[in-house]
């Protein structure tokens, strides 16, 4: 179509005049540092061949350039990894990162640690390269009966990643100290001692890169869909596979190496789309490059300011810290933006009783309520009572208030946006929570926690019209909405990492809070909650006809007769509201948002008011039985709420998954 | 660069020439028209989609907007609909800007019917159409009687009960039009923008479809604006033509004014013959390049 920008009609030359003095300033960045390293103007063949006595020589040749190179690679395979994802999972949040490569590389390095210190002997790279290859292959085989398609893989993805996550969360929890050095190490840090990370990594990179080439056509059909690209003769599921492994095989070499880098993967082919690049042989070519300099970029500001009182920032904290303002940047500077095609949904399995669900769930809660309150744990054993009511109250109410909201807020955010993978904290809620209560916390002013809690209160409303002021522009379009959520939450992950690896003692208060806790939660706040909760709950059921004709697109939400924008602002607000709501009561945690309007769904709970029904009470149910499971089976210790909600929900999940199977075909 | 070439000669087809039309012209000045179009324009950039074009419709007529792809028709429709706001130019619905309207008293006048249907999301037909009712209703207000006989009297009309119970993106091509298609018959407003609602539909159902498409126009007394390819079908059930050639409109004019072969070519840009059969309005075809 002629209508379609093409890039240099979308970009202004301001733009490209700014992008090139970035470029300018990242050599400038690098020179910087490598005289830095080399104070003198040594030979430059110093680079190659240092001369052995001198170490400033040394250092320029056996950390300072394998380092840039690392770098270059890291971030070229991460973006090559990410743009093959998104264009096989027709999805812009697609990633390295959200699909569980990173986390189940992750995981595997924190079970070794603990579990079995022999296999480290091996080297760290293999443990993690077979966490992130198998967490890959798990994903795989667990989608191949539905043909690989796009959604369950993201399902499964999701799940892997959260799981993973919870799993390490868990283990940090019991063993603070030991896994101190794998904590350091999921920073993702770019340190180089010698050229073999350099080595090992170039094969595996330049493979896939050939590899990502040849396929380059079936690639750029796949992005259409599957019966444009079967028609036109293409094994689909074959050429999914095949796109999988060679992203599983580039980020498993990757992340073995430097760690988890979150950002890049998902910014780099965003970057691309915002600068109006849509044919995908275009995009995988300079996805890396792209990559590569944004990486280094960051790498090279962390080499030259990112010393905090001695202790050396890693890199993959902070890519998100430096890379999202530049994505914000260029999100603030283009009007038009290309949209991937949305997932066509074709038949949908749906029950014929979706109230009979709704009261299936609500007994579980109501039992799961009645047990949170009377059966608890002591040195002796189970105590079944009401001695302990006053303190277990608050906890259980608060939670099942959060869960409730959380399921909702998924369910309005995933329909508004179109996406299974959109989540409230997209809206950079949580990400401004955490931000309020960090400050809180270090800055010593959050002496109670009703203190800490408006503050982060004053983030999250503050980080969400952040969000609502860029997207405005577009009308809250949702590829917009998506992007400006993700380059706000890696700026705040950022934030919140970096504060965590510098050691200060108040951040393990922190990390408990962004772990999600309903530990300190008393009466008044669990009181104050469930008035929110109930005042928000009704509002959104309120609106399920303006949730489902914001669903069938621009057409129809004229044809209801709503102003466009201002009903995705209603709903945009209402999310924002619940999921704050949620957040400042139980800390921040995605999983519920995000799984339970799924399982909704996969029970076949279709229309809005249903599927919001349904949600909550799972959300509220998975978190009364987390709060309770996570205070008493692993007692003495306390697991928090959130994170026993991800390992009991997770298998959940994948069993619906599984049995949706047998009844779809 | 052959526009200048058609453009000319068009401006001469003579509106009066016909004593019909000529009638009908007189009668309908004397009702209110429902759009009025001044010098409304649309561009992108430097480029020109829609130049500017004056127009006004009328209640309880049917209007074909045909011309080749690319020639602007889907944008008018857009700008009817407020889909897209127009970059030169004012369009007014009952003499009111179209700006001006509030969204919900707007879709009461208005219902607009895309070239490209949504997915549905697991929604049957029933539960589809359930929601035409929005701009009446609202969100919290209670679903009257009326919007049920509205639903219910759009689905005698379109026929399509037998797939109430069915999802609709399971359905067939034609079949998912004709759904979708019934949502806007029950929003019950008085213009619809159709664009290429009958483009997958069979002989036997495009018959129907624009059968109904007329009966909602003269006896409903619809404003109707519908975007079609056939030219045949355009001319045998509007009440007028509206043709538009690389972004420019070329003419109104009743559909037999437009039946000739040197219009048809100036339309088209292809030699095009007429053939008038006995017992049945003229049919055009397309010569050999």
């Amino acid at each position: 179509m002629q209508a379609c920008p093409n890039l240099i009609q979308s970009v202004s030359v301001k733009t490209i005049i700014s992008f090139f003095g970035l470029i300018l300033f990242t050599f400038g960045l690098c020179y910087l540092s490598f005289a830095r390293t080399l104070p003198s103007l040594s030979p430059i063949q110093s680079m190659w061949s240092p001369d052995t006595a001198q170490i400033p020589q040394l250092l320029i040749h056996y950390s300072w350039l394998p380092r840039q190179f690392v770098a270059l690679m890291a971030g070229a395979g991460l973006a090559l990894a990410g743009v093959i994802l998104q264009q096989v999972l027709r999805n812009p949040l697609a990633a390295p990162s959200t699909l569980g490569f990173s986390s189940g590389a992750m995981m595997a390095l924190t079970l070794a640690t603990i579990h079995a210190p022999w296999m480290l002997s091996f080297g760290r790279e293999w443990v993690a390269m077979a966490g992130a290859l198998g967490t890959g292959l798990i994903i795989l085989a667990l989608t191949k009966k539905r043909g690989f398609s796009p959604l369950t893989v993201i399902l499964v993805g999701m799940f892997m990643t959260l799981y993973c996550s919870a799993v390490t969360a868990v283990l940090n929890v019991m063993d603070q100290k030991e896994l101190w050095s794998v904590f350091l190490w999921g920073g993702g840090s770019l340190v180089q001692h010698d050229w073999q990370t350099f080595k090992q990594m170039s094969l595996p990179f330049l493979l896939s890169v050939v590899a990502a080439i040849v396929f380059v056509r079936p690639l750029s059909l796949i992005g259409l869909s599957d019966e444009t690209a079967g028609s036109a003769g293409l094994n689909v599921n074959r050429t999914r596979m095949i796109a999988f492994l060679i992203a599983i095989f580039v980020t498993a070499s990757i992340v073995s190496h430097v760690g988890v880098i979150t950002f890049i993967g998902l910014a780099a082919p965003a970057l691309l789309r915002i600068a109006g690049i849509h044919r995908f042989g275009q995009r995988l070519i300079l996805a890396p490059i792209v990559g590569a300099l944004l990486l280094w970029f960051v790498d090279l500001v962390v080499q030259n300011f990112g010393t905090f009182s001695g202790y050396a920032a890693p890199t993959g904290a902070v890519t998100g810290l430096f890379g999202a303002p530049i994505m914000i940047w260029l999100l603030l500077r283009t009007k038009s933006m290309f949209q991937p095609s949305v997932v066509d949904h074709g038949y949908v399995f749906r029950t014929q009783k979706p109230m009979l669900v709704a009261w299936v769930f609500f007994a579980i809660l109501v039992l799961l309520v009645v047990i949170g309150l009377f059966l608890g744990k002591s040195q002796t054993g189970w105590v079944w009572g009401a001695q302990a009511l006053e303190w277990r109250s608050p906890r259980v109410i608060a939670a099942w208030m959060a869960g409730a909201l959380l399921g909702a807020s998924g369910v309005i955010m995933q329909r508004m946006l179109r996406n299974p993978m959109a989540s409230p904290e997209l809206l950079g809620v949580n990400a401004g929570a955490s931000i309020g209560m960090a400050i809180a916390i270090l800055s010593g002013l959050g002496v109670s926690i009703v203190i800490q809690l408006g503050f982060a209160a004053v983030g999250a409303f503050g980080a969400m019209m952040f969000v609502i002021t860029i997207s405005r522009r577009s009308n809250y379009s949702p590829e917009k909405v998506i992007l400006v959520g993700v380059a706000l939450t890696s700026f705040v992950e950022g934030i919140t990492l970096l504060m965590s690896a510098s050691g200060d003692s108040r951040t393990l208060l922190l990390m408990s809070w962004l772990t999600g806790s309903t530990f300190r939660i008393d009466m008044t706040l669990a009181l104050l909650s469930s008035g929110a909760a109930i005042v928000l709950l009704g509002a959104a059921f309120a609106c399920t006809r303006m949730q489902q004709a914001v669903e069938l697109g621009p057409a129809f939400i004229r044809n209801a007769g709503l102003n466009e924008s201002k009903a995705r602002l209603i709903l945009l607000l209402l999310v924002a509201g619940m999921s704050a709501t949620a957040t400042i009561v139980v800390g921040p945690l995605s999983f519920v948002s995000l799984m339970a309007p799924h399982i909704a769904r996969m029970l076949g709970v279709i229309r809005v008011h249903h599927q919001l029904l349904v949600s909550a009470l799972i959300g509220g149910l998975l978190l009364v039985f987390g709060d309770w499971a996570g205070r008493t089976l692993f007692y003495p210790w306390q697991v928090t709420a959130p994170l026993f909600t991800c390992l009991v929900g997770g298998p959940m999940l994948i069993w619906f998954l599984m049995r949706r199977e047998q009844h779809a075909r | 660069m052959d526009t200048q070439q058609f453009t000319h000669p068009i401006a001469d087809v003579p509106h009066t020439s016909f004593k019909a039309h000529q009638q009908q012209d007189s009668l309908i000045r004397n009702k209110s028209c429902i759009y009025q179009l001044k010098q409304v324009g649309v561009s992108i950039g430097e480029k020109e989609i829609l130049s500017p074009v004056n127009l006004s419709l009328q209640p309880g007529r049917v209007y074909g907007l045909v011309g080749h792809n690319g020639s602007g028709k889907s944008t008018l429709l857009k700008v009817l609909s407020r889909t897209i706001a127009p970059t030169q130019g004012e369009v007014s619905l009952k003499g009111q800007a179209i700006e001006t309207w509030k969204s919900r008293a707007f879709s009461q006048q208005v219902a607009y019917l895309p070239q490209y249907l949504p997915s549905a999301n697991g929604l049957t037909a029933r539960e589809l159409l359930s929601m035409s009712r929005y701009a009446w209703h609202g969100m919290l207000g209670r679903k009257k009687a009326s919007d049920k006989q509205a639903i219910d009297h759009a689905i005698a009309l379109t026929g399509v009960a037998d797939l109430l119970e069915r999802q609709v993106d399971t359905l067939s091509g034609g079949e998912r039009q004709r759904v979708w298609l019934t949502t806007l018959v029950a929003q019950q407003s008085g213009c619809l923008l159709l664009d290429e609602p009958t483009s997958a539909l069979d002989v036997g159902h495009q018959l129907e479809v624009l059968q109904l498409i007329q009966t909602l126009g003269h006896d409903h007394g619809k404003c109707i604006v519908i975007i079609m390819h056939d030219i045949n079908m355009a001319a045998r059930y509007c009440d007028e033509i509206i043709a538009l050639r690389e972004g420019k409109m070329l003419l109104q004019a009743a559909p037999s004014e437009v039946m000739q072969p040197d219009v048809l070519q100036k339309i088209y840009g292809i030699n095009m013959a007429v053939m008038h059969p006995e017992d049945h309005p003229p049919i055009s075809f397309a010569k050999k390049l």
